[in-house]
C-alpha cells in the first residue's frame, strides 16, 4: 500500500510535468508503462489507465506522437481489458472505461500506423482482438462501462467509413478514414472493414430502433452519432432516419402520472436531446434534405413534451386514490379560491382525456361535421394535422388504437355525438331572413339605397317578401336552408365549344404530367394528391389508368347520354356530318386527341387505342339496341351498324401503318387481337402492309396469328392471304407457306394450272 | 401559501445528505408513527430514493486506498459567468474538501445591468477580469452598483477567480496550467479591451493582476487538465448551447461528460439558493462515483478475488444519474432539471 502511493506520487509528478510541458509525453509513456499494467495495483491501474485516456484525448499532444505511443500502449490495453482471462478476476469498472475511451482514442492511429506500414500485421491484430474484447463485453458490462463502448464504436465507424479527402496532395492533413485505404493494403480489406462498420453501426442504431428507455445509454448515443452525421455523409441519412424515428416518449403512453421521478428525468433528458440533436444537424446545414422533417420533428417533440409536463410540475405524484387530495397545498388553494369566490372555477383544464368529461354543447347557429364530431374541447386536438404523421406510422398506431379503445368511452362518445345531432334536428330552422342575408350581404350595417335597387329583380323581391315576415326575435339557430343560386345564362355554342376545348386541353395536360411522373420515377406511385387528381380519384382511379378510361367515356359516351333518348338517332345520323367537320362535339375533340396522344408514342400507348376502340364498339353496340329493339341480328361492323367503331378503328389503323416499321409486328399483332371486331376493310389495311417488300413478313404474321387464333376473323384473313398470294409477288413466298397449311388447295390448283400450261407450252 | 396543521408535523425538508450515498434499494420500515405515516408514504418518491434515515451511511468510511478521496471534477455554465455560475462556483469550492471546479458563461459578451436596462455594462470574455469590471463600474457610480449587488458580485467572483471565460472558447483538454492564455493577460495590461459601457469604450484600469495563473483559481486542484465529469448550467438556454456545442465539436476526446441543467432565475436570492442546490446535487453525485470506487474495493474487485461483492455495488454511478437527480428534484422542485450523458 505505501510502496503504491509512493509510486502515485511520483506518478501524479510526471503528469504535471506532462500538463506543463506536453511535448515530454514521448518520453514519460514508455517509463510509466511498466508501473501501471495490468498485474499491479488496483490504484495504480486506475490512475494508469485515467493518465492513458488524458494522454491520448489531450488535443496538445501532436497527433504524430500519439501514433508512435499508440503501438506501446497496446499490450497494457489489452491487459486491463483482458484482465478476467488473464488474471481471472473481474477488472474495476472505472479503469475499464478509461481503458475503452483510450482504445477509442488510439484507434484511428493504429488505423493510420497500419495503413502506411504494411507489415504491421501483429499490431493490428492486437488493436483488433482489443475491439473485439470491448463488442464482446460491453453489452453485459455497467451501464457507465458500455456508454464508453458505444463510443469507440462510433468511432471505430467513423474511422472505417470512407470520409472526405480534402486534399489528395497533402495527405497529412486528411481526416483519418477508409477512404485513405487502398485496394489491396496487405493487411486491411477495405470490403470488410466497410461491411464491420455498418454492422456496427447497426448496432449503435438499434438502441434507438428499440425505443430504449435506458436515458443513459440512448442520450451517451445520440451524442456520438452527432459526429457521424456531421463528417460522414454516406451514412448520415441512415442515422437521420433512425433519430427521426426513434420515439423517446414511448414510455409516456401510460400517461404522466405514472411515471416515477426517475421515469420523468429519464423521458425529458432523452426528449430534450433528440431535439438537440436534430437541431445542431439543422444548423449544421439548415438545407439538409431532411431539413422539414427534422424541424417538424423538433417542434412535435417540443410539444409533446410540454403536453406531457404541463398538467404537473416535476416530481409531481401519481395521483394517489384516498381522500388526501384535500390536502395537496397546490388544490387546497385552488379550492379556496373557488370558496372565496363563490363560483366555480371556470378555468378548469380538461388535460386528462381519460376523465370523463361531458361533451360541451354545440355552438349556436350553423354547424359543421367538424364541430358536430369534435368532443375534445381542447383546441390543440383540433389543430392537429393528421397528415403530419407520416403514413406508416399510423398503420403502426392505428391496430392498437383501436384494440385498446374502451368500449365504454366509445359508446359514451357515440353516444354524445348522437344526441348533438338529435338536439340539432330538433333546433328552429334559422329564418330564411338571416339565411338570405348571409347571401345578399348585411344591409343593416352599411345600408345603401342604391344597392337595394340595384339588386337583381327575384333577389329583391325575395327581400322584401322576408322583410314583411314576421321578426324572429334573436334566434339565430337552426339549420340554414339550401340556396339555390340562379342559373347563370345559358352558353353559347361558341362558348361551349370553346369551354369544351379548355378542358380537355386540362385533362390531356394532367394526362401528360402522369406519363412525365411515370416515366421520371419507373415503379413508384405517383403522387396522389395533387390537387386535379382528386377529382378522379372519387370514380376510377387516379392514376394514368383512371384518366384514360374516364377520358374515353367521356368520348364515347357523354353524347350518348346528354343528348337524352330522342336524339339519339339524330346524333347517329350526324354521324356522316361529324366525318365531314361540319360541327364540332366536345366528344369527336377528345376522340382526335386521344388518337393524336395514341400516336405520339404508339408502342407504348396501343393500349390506349385498344381500350378506347372498345369503348367505342361498346357504345355503338349499345345505341344499336336502343335505335332497334326489335332487331334480332347482332349488329355488326360489316353491316355498318357500328359507324362510331368502324369509323375509328379505320382511322387508328390507317395512321397506325403509316408508321409502323419492321420491328413493330407485335404492336400490330396486339392491336389486331384485342380489338373487338375485324371486317374485310381493316384486312384490306393489313393487306396493303405486303405493298412495302420490308413489312410482308409483318403482314403475313399478323395474318396468321388472326388465322390461328382469332377465329371470327379466320375466314377473312385466309381470303385475303389467297388474295395477297394470287396478287402480290413478292408476298407469294410468305403467304404460300401459311396456304400450305390452311388452304391446301389453292396451291395444288395453282401447280395444277402451272402444270396445265407447261404441258401446253410442250 | 396556505398550510396544514398535519404537514406541519411532517419532518423538515431532507438535510443535505451527507456525503455516503443513499441506498435506494431498500425501502426501510417506517418508524415514526406520530400521525404522519401515511404522509410520509405519500410523500416518498415511488423509487424511495431519499429517505433521511436511508441517508445514514451503511457504507464504511472509504477506505484510502489512494492518497486522496476520490473526486468528480465539476463545471459551472450560466450566460455571463458573473452571477449564478460563479456563486456555484463558489459554492463547490467552498465546502471540505473543495470540488475540483472551473467555470464559464455560453453567451456572446458579459452583460451586467447598468444605470438602465437598455443601457447594459458590456464586456468581452477572456479577456476582461474580474477586478477590472469591479473598478470601472466602483469609478463610475459606486453608490448604484453597490445597491443593485454588481459590486458585491465583482467582490466575490475576485476572490473566486480570474476573470469571465466564454464556454464556446473553452478548448477542452488543454491543460490549465501555468499562466493564462498570454494573449488574454496581454490585452488586459494593455487595457485594449473592446467591451463597452453605456455606449462608450471602456477604459480598464491596468492594475488587472499581472500573475493570472490558473492555480490561483479557487478550486484549481484536479482541473490540470482541462477536462471535468459533471457540467452544471443554470439555464435551459446554457444547456442548449452547451450540449449543441458539445455536438458540434464532434466529441474528439472520447471522455463522457454528464451535462445539467438547474434552472435557476437571474438574481442575487436565487443564485445563493441555486449555489446550495446545485452543491447539494454534487454531493449526491460525488458520494455515488466515490461509492462505486469504493464498493469495488471493499467489494471483492481487488482485494478478496471473490465475486461477492455487495449488492448494487454493481450498479455504476453513471447509471444511477437520474435516480439521483430524480431524488433531488424531489427536494428542489422549484429548480427544474434537465441532464443528458455528453462527450467532449
Amino acid at each position: 500500500m505505501a510502496y503504491s502511493s509512493t509510486i502515485l506520487k511520483s506518478l501524479n509528478e510526471a503528469r504535471n510535468i506532462c500538463l506543463a510541458t506536453p511535448t515530454t509525453y514521448p518520453q514519460v509513456i514508455p517509463g510509466v508503462l511498466p508501473v501501471i499494467g495490468h498485474q499491479q495495483h488496483l490504484s495504480l491501474r486506475r490512475w494508469g489507465s485515467d493518465f492513458l485516456a488524458e494522454t491520448f484525448a489531450s488535443p496538445v499532444v501532436s497527433g504524430e506522437d500519439k501514433q508512435k505511443m499508440s503501438l506501446l500502449v497496446l499490450d497494457t490495453l489489452k491487459g486491463y481489458l483482458d484482465r478476467k482471462t488473464a488474471m481471472g478476476e473481474e477488472e474495476d469498472p472505472a479503469v475499464i472505461k478509461s481503458a475503452v475511451q483510450c482504445a477509442a482514442s488510439i484507434y484511428p492511429y493504429v488505423f493510420c500506423q497500419t495503413l502506411s506500414n504494411s507489415n504491421t500485421t501483429e499490431l493490428w491484430s492486437k488493436m483488433a482482438s482489443i475491439k473485439s474484447i470491448i463488442l464482446r463485453t460491453m453489452d453485459d458490462s455497467a451501464p457507465g462501462v458500455r456508454i464508453c463502448g458505444v463510443k469507440f464504436i462510433s468511432r471505430v465507424v467513423l474511422v472505417q467509413t470512407p470520409g472526405l479527402i480534402a486534399d489528395p496532395r497533402r495527405p497529412e492533413q486528411n481526416e483519418i478514414s477508409l477512404a485513405l485505404l487502398g485496394r489491396d493494403h496487405a493487411v486491411l480489406q477495405p470490403s470488410q472493414l466497410e461491411a464491420e462498420a455498418s454492422g456496427l453501426l447497426d448496432r449503435l442504431l438499434g438502441v434507438l430502433q428499440d425505443n430504449s428507455s435506458e436515458a443513459l445509454v440512448v442520450t451517451a448515443t445520440l451524442n456520438s452519432l452527432s459526429s457521424l452525421v456531421h463528417r460522414r455523409a454516406s451514412i448520415g441519412n441512415k442515422i437521420l432516419t433512425t433519430v427521426l424515428n426513434f420515439n423517446p416518449l414511448t414510455p409516456a403512453k401510460a400517461g404522466s402520472a405514472a411515471m416515477g421521478g426517475k421515469e420523468r428525468v429519464a423521458l425529458r433528458s432523452m426528449t430534450r436531446t433528440t431535439m438537440s440533436f436534430l437541431l445542431n444537424v439543422l444548423k449544421r446545414n439548415p438545407n439538409h434534405a431532411l431539413a422539414v422533417r427534422l424541424q417538424q420533428r423538433t417542434e412535435q417533440l417540443r410539444h409533446s413534451l410540454v403536453e406531457i409536463f404541463s398538467d404537473s410540475g416535476p416530481g409531481k405524484r401519481a395521483a394517489p386514490d384516498g381522500p388526501i387530495d384535500g390536502l395537496d397545498n397546490n388544490k387546497r388553494m385552488r379550492l379556496d379560491n373557488q370558496m372565496a369566490n363563490g363560483t366555480a372555477s371556470q378555468q378548469q383544464h380538461p388535460q386528462h382525456p381519460q376523465q370523463n368529461m361531458a361533451p360541451p354543447p354545440l355552438p349556436p347557429g350553423e354547424v359543421s361535421y367538424r364541430q358536430l364530431f369534435t368532443l375534445d374541447p381542447d383546441p390543440s386536438a383540433a389543430g392537429f394535422h393528421v397528415e403530419a404523421i407520416p403514413l406508416h406510422t399510423v398503420n403502426q398506431l392505428v391496430l392498437p388504437l383501436l384494440g385498446s379503445i374502451d368500449p365504454a368511452r366509445l359508446h359514451a362518445a357515440v353516444t354524445a355525438v348522437q344526441r348533438r345531432f338529435l338536439d340539432y334536428k330538433q333546433r328552429p330552422p334559422h329564418t330564411a331572413l338571416e339565411s338570405a342575408r348571409a347571401v345578399a350581404g348585411d344591409e343593416d350595417e352599411d345600408y345603401d339605397p342604391m344597392a337595394e335597387v340595384s339588386m337583381a329583380g327575384d333577389r329583391a323581391q325575395v327581400m322584401n317578401r322576408l322583410d314583411q315576415a314576421p321578426p324572429q326575435g334573436q334566434i339565430q339557430e337552426g339549420p340554414i336552408q339550401p340556396i339555390v343560386l340562379e342559373p347563370g345564362p345559358p352558353l353559347s355554342e361558341q362558348e361551349k365549344e370553346q369551354y369544351g376545348k379548355i378542358a380537355m386541353t386540362r385533362v390531356f395536360s394532367t394526362l401528360a404530367d402522369l406519363d412525365r411522373e411515370a416515366k421520371a420515377k419507373p415503379g413508384k406511385k405517383l403522387d396522389e394528391s395533387k390537387g386535379f387528381n382528386r377529382l378522379a380519384a372519387a370514380g376510377v382511379g387516379q392514376d394514368r389508368e383512371g384518366w384514360i378510361m374516364l377520358l374515353t367515356r367521356l368520348a364515347t359516351r357523354t353524347t350518348f347520354s346528354l343528348d337524352g333518348d330522342q336524339d339519339i338517332k339524330q346524333e347517329n345520323q350526324d354521324r356522316s356530318l361529324v366525318k365531314n367537320g361540319k360541327a364540332y362535339t366536345i366528344a369527336d375533340g377528345i376522340r382526335q386527341t386521344l388518337l393524336t396522344y395514341v400516336m405520339d408514342d404508339f408502342r407504348r400507348r396501343i393500349d390506349v387505342a385498344i381500350t378506347w376502340l372498345n369503348e367505342e364498339w361498346f357504345c355503338d353496340r349499345l345505341a344499336y339496341q336502343h335505335q332497334n329493339p326489335s332487331a334480332k341480328t347482332k349488329p355488326s361492323m360489316s353491316a355498318g351498324d357500328l359507324p362510331h367503331y368502324t369509323q375509328y378503328v379505320l382511322l387508328t389503323l390507317d395512321t397506325l401503318i403509316t408508321y409502323l416499321d419492321t420491328k413493330d409486328g407485335k404492336t400490330l399483332i396486339r392491336f389486331l387481337s384485342e380489338i373487338p371486331e375485324i371486317d374485310g376493310r381493316v384486312l384490306d389495311r393489313v393487306g396493303k402492309l405486303a405493298d412495302d417488300p420490308e413489312r410482308i413478313q409483318m403482314c403475313s404474321q399478323a395474318l396468321l396469328y388472326l388465322i390461328m387464333l382469332r377465329k371470327p376473323a379466320r375466314e377473312l384473313a385466309i381470303e385475303k392471304a389467297v388474295e395477297l398470294w394470287k396478287g402480290n409477288i413478292d408476298a407469294k413466298g410468305a403467304m404460300g407457306k401459311i396456304l400450305t397449311r390452311w388452304r391446301p388447295d389453292v396451291l395444288k390448283e395453282e401447280e395444277e394450272e402451272k402444270g396445265r400450261e407447261v404441258k401446253a407450252e410442250a | 401559501m396556505s398550510s396544514d396543521p398535519r404537514r406541519r408535523a411532517q419532518p423538515p425538508p431532507p438535510p443535505p445528505p451527507p456525503p455516503a450515498a443513499a441506498t435506494p434499494e431498500t425501502i426501510p420500515p417506517i418508524t415514526t408513527l406520530d400521525g404522519t405515516t401515511d404522509e410520509r408514504e405519500i410523500q416518498s418518491p415511488p423509487n424511495g430514493s431519499t429517505h433521511p434515515q436511508q441517508q445514514q451511511p451503511p457504507i464504511v468510511e472509504p477506505t484510502p486506498t489512494e492518497s486522496t478521496p476520490y473526486t468528480l471534477k465539476f463545471c459551472t455554465v450560466c450566460a455571463s459567468n458573473n452571477n449564478r455560475s460563479m456563486e456555484a462556483h463558489l459554492r463547490l469550492t467552498t465546502t471540505t474538501p473543495p470540488y475540483p471546479t472551473i467555470s464559464f458563461g455560453t453567451g456572446s459578451l458579459v452583460r451586467l445591468p447598468g444605470p438602465s436596462i437598455s443601457q447594459p455594462n458590456v464586456y468581452n470574455f477572456n479577456t476582461t477580469s474580474y477586478s477590472s469590471m469591479y473598478d470601472e463600474l466602483a469609478g463610475k457610480d459606486q453608490r448604484l452598483y453597490r445597491a443593485n449587488g454588481i459590486l458585491p458580485m465583482l467582490e466575490r467572483n475576485k476572490g473566486v477567480k480570474w476573470g469571465p471565460e466564454r464556454w464556446q472558447d473553452w478548448r477542452v483538454g488543454v491543460p490549465r496550467v501555468g499562466r493564462r492564455s498570454p494573449a488574454a493577460v496581454l490585452q488586459e495590461q494593455e487595457g485594449q479591451g473592446q467591451g463597452q459601457g453605456q455606449g462608450g469604450p471602456v477604459q480598464y484600469h491596468t492594475t488587472a493582476k499581472t500573475e493570472a495563473e490558473f492555480k490561483d483559481d479557487a478550486g484549481y486542484a484536479g482541473t490540470e487538465a482541462g477536462t471535468v465529469d459533471i457540467v452544471i448550467t443554470c439555464e435551459e438556454r446554457c444547456w442548449d448551447a452547451v450540449v449543441d456545442d458539445l455536438l458540434t465539436r464532434g466529441s474528439p476526446l472520447n471522455r463522457p461528460v454528464h451535462v445539467f441543467n438547474v434552472d435557476i432565475k437571474d438574481n442575487h436570492e436565487e443564485a445563493l439558493v441555486g449555489g446550495k442546490a446545485i452543491l447539494e446535487l454534487a454531493d449526491e453525485l460525488n458520494a455515488a462515483a466515490r461509492r462505486e470506487r469504493d464498493v469495488w474495493v471493499s467489494g471483492g474487485g481487488e482485494e478478496s478475488g471473490f465475486d461477492g461483492g455487495v449488492q448494487g455495488a454493481r450498479e455504476g454511478f453513471d447509471e444511477r444519474v437520474p435516480e439521483i437527480l430524480a431524488g433531488w428534484q424531489e427536494r428542489w422542485p422549484g429548480l427544474p432539471a434537465l441532464w443528458t450523458l455528453a462527450w467532449f
